[in-house]
């Protein structure tokens, strides 16, 4: 529980002809994280199982078939089916859907394009013409767009009579129609792009013939037919989808898992008529995974325990129970701890909730978040953790409100400590939480360096820091008289732990020695955050009690200032508190013991882990 | 009431250390907050950690929070 999971590290040699059996009981079992074999000069990688091909095609078919039909990949169980069945049920579902499928987007193309049409014609009846004014022609060109100047008639007059040009303001802009002899063309052009002409393309209605306003009533009867057929056909659709839901899920699933066995012994190694793997599972069951591995492959499996190197990475299984399992999540988050580090999930699991609840500390306050949490994790499973997380803390607040005798910022009762006025307590004890955990940090620092560089080394680079303030507080109670010994006693403690620190850290090390008092004095925000919040609450309740006694028309505005304010103070009660208690944990007592950066253990066959953050 | 000016000065010295621990703690969270908002912008599952960055620098104005306890304790 404190150190991450044992593990040993087995070597795999068998037959190709067992390989598939030994790949299912290996994704049966869910227990071995497989080390990839990298290609070298004596042993090639194992190539694919052959059906792998049709195998991801069909999966990616699936999937296809699953995404026009607006299924969502969702947790099913594993159903047990043959690729025959899954190849003839999915060419089926095919038959049934393309079709309609097609004709819904060759009716949606059609649909838009009438919208086009209705758009060109629109604008065209505002000018009066109509479609047949723009065929096309050889000894006529037509334009037709916007213009952003006013078009200068004098200046066309110049290069031919021969025109027509119809304008009309549209839209903050001039829709303008101009009509010309070809063979001033290009000189028309130019007087146009003069005023900044965009053309708009009248291509799609060339074919219409008739009253604009006839033909947009004719349209918008199309249109409404196909909308009827596209919704009648998305209705069967629908239907299909349900239909087929059921059996598209466990396909998928099915498939996906197959082409995982499919593809995995791309990891192995491997000669003409053999395979081999190297994988690490947890000790204690490495016999009976031997057993039952052997007996998959009919005794023609050769399983042997191979020594771990020192430099080999192993992978990393925490392992907690009950109500510590949750904060995993936070040591997720950091990072896995190295093979050889404390797990510190445990040690997390107690203080977290003591922080938070001592920064939060009021019983109203606890029992809203509480709910809200639990709540919370009925709606998203998926961040189930690190919602548990926050219960536990809720209560933690709970119970510090009741010493603080704290309900949403009233005081019903005289509490153990007062917040609003035994400041210097709460100082005295954040104080003395910092200096415990950072030396707790410091000790498990030094059992960590102890066991791997020795007790000098560890003496030197953790010892030190803790004498540092041994000494400190020594010259400190001799200074004051608090106990009689000559206060030389501690400089020479002092000196003697700086030269400790010098030996194990280095120049920097010293430059470093005032961050001990900065990392302790960091704890001061347990009080700080804490007394934040209980002003605030304070604040919220004098500021509604002054509205109460204003009179009879006041009271909704002070109700509605109360369940404001205390809402604003809950969410800020919730956010603080625990960014600052996972930041002590992460920046003052981690950087003692821990540096993290294990791989995480994964179990071939198993389902990746999901996390809402 | 009549206030010692030394009594005054502390005061002063209460409210200048947790007034510059404040704009110590804002300038750094500003930039902090700026990174942030970039990292979230290029992927969503940044939030967590990087609400975790953005408080980094509160310790900035706690500090001035218990310096300035500590003088009102001397008023």
């Amino acid at each position: 529980m404190i150190k991450p999971e044992r593990m040993s590290k087995l070597f795999l040699v068998g037959p190709k002809t067992k390989l598939n059996k030994v790949v299912a009981k290996l994704h049966d079992l869910k227990i071995a994280h497989i080390i990839e074999h990298k290609k070298d000069d004596k042993f090639d990688i194992c190539p694919p199982q052959d059906y792998f091909e049709k195998i991801s095609s069909l999966l990616v078919q699936t999937r296809s078939i699953m995404s026009h039909l607006n299924i969502q990949i969702t947790e099913t169980e594993k159903k047990e089916m043959s690729l025959s069945i899954v190849k003839k049920e999915l060419e089926v579902i095919k038959d049934e859907t393309t079709g309609i499928l097609d004709e819904i987007s060759s009716a949606s193309d059609a649909k838009s394009s009438i919208a086009e049409q209705k758009n060109i014609l629109a604008l065209l009846s505002l000018l009066n013409l109509s479609p047949q004014d723009f065929k096309q022609s050889k000894f006529i060109n037509s334009y037709f767009g916007y213009v952003a100047n006013p078009i200068n008639i004098e200046q066309l007059k110049n290069i031919t009579e021969n025109f027509e040009i119809l304008t009309k303001e549209h839209n903050k802009k001039i829709l303008v129609a101009v009509f010309v002899e070809s063979k001033f063309a290009a000189k028309i052009e130019e007087a146009l792009n003069a005023a900044s002409f965009s053309g708009i393309n009248v291509d799609s209605i060339k074919e219409l013939t008739g009253n604009p306003n006839n033909l947009i009533e004719e349209l918008s009867k199309k249109q409404e037919k196909l909308s009827i057929t596209i919704s009648n056909k998305k209705d069967t659709i629908k239907k299909l989808a349900g239909k087929h839901a059921p059996f598209l899920l466990s396909a998928e699933k099915y498939l996906a898992i197959e082409t995982e066995k499919a593809q995995i012994p791309l990891n192995f190694g491997s000669t003409k008529e053999t395979f081999f793997l190297k994988c690490f599972l947890p000790t204690k069951i490495v016999q009976n995974t031997k057993d039952e591995l052997i007996k998959a492959a009919g005794n023609k499996l050769h399983v042997t325990d191979e020594e771990i190197s020192e430099t080999e990475e192993i992978p990393i299984k925490i392992e907690n129970k009950g109500l510590v399992k949750p904060f995993e999540f936070f040591t997720n988050l950091y990072s896995l701890p190295k093979y050889d580090e404390f797990d510190p999930t445990i040690l997390m699991a107690f203080t977290f909730p003591l922080f938070f609840g001592f920064m939060l500390g009021d019983v109203g306050y606890g029992l809203i978040t509480f709910a809200l949490f639990y709540y919370l994790k009925k709606k998203f499973p998926n961040g189930k953790d690190f919602f548990n997380i926050l219960m536990i803390s809720s209560v933690g607040a709970m119970i510090f409100g009741f010493i603080y005798g704290e309900f949403f910022g009233f005081e019903p009762y005289h509490g153990l400590i007062v917040r609003t006025h035994d400041i210097n307590t709460l100082m005295i004890i954040s104080i003395i939480a910092g200096t415990v955990q950072v030396n707790f940090g410091l000790i498990l620092g030094f059992i960590l360096e102890f066991k791997h560089h020795g007790f000098l080394k560890a003496a030197y680079e953790k010892l030190s820091w803790i004498l540092i303030q041994i000494s400190a507080a020594l010259i400190y109670i001799s200074s004051v008289n608090i106990v009689n010994i000559p206060v030389y006693i501690g400089y020479i403690l002092l000196a003697f732990a700086i030269f400790m620190l010098y030996k194990g850290e280095g120049f920097m090390g010293v430059i470093e020695i005032p961050s001990i008092v900065s990392q302790i004095v960091s704890y001061a925000r347990l009080m700080a955050v804490g007394l934040a919040s209980v002003f605030i609450a304070i604040m919220v309740n004098d500021f509604t009690t002054f509205l109460f006694h204003k009179g009879i028309l006041f009271i909704p505005l002070a109700v509605i200032a109360l369940i404001v304010g205390h809402t604003f103070n809950i969410a800020l009660g919730i956010l603080s508190p625990s960014l600052h208690s996972i930041r002590l944990h992460y920046v003052e007592f981690f950087t003692k013991f821990y540096t993290g950066g294990g791989t995480e253990y994964a179990p071939f066959g198993a389902e990746k882990q999901k996390s809402i953050i | 009431m009549v206030i010692e000016i030394g009594t005054g000065l502390i005061a002063v010295g209460a409210g200048l250390a947790i007034g510059l621990g404040a704009v110590g703690t804002g300038v750094a969270q500003q930039q902090a907050i700026a990174a942030v908002v970039g990292a979230i912008a290029e992927d969503p599952k940044m939030f967590g950690k990087g609400l975790f960055f953005i408080v980094l620098p509160e310790t900035l104005v706690i500090f001035g929070l218990v310096i300035a306890i500590m003088l009102m304790g001397r008023m």
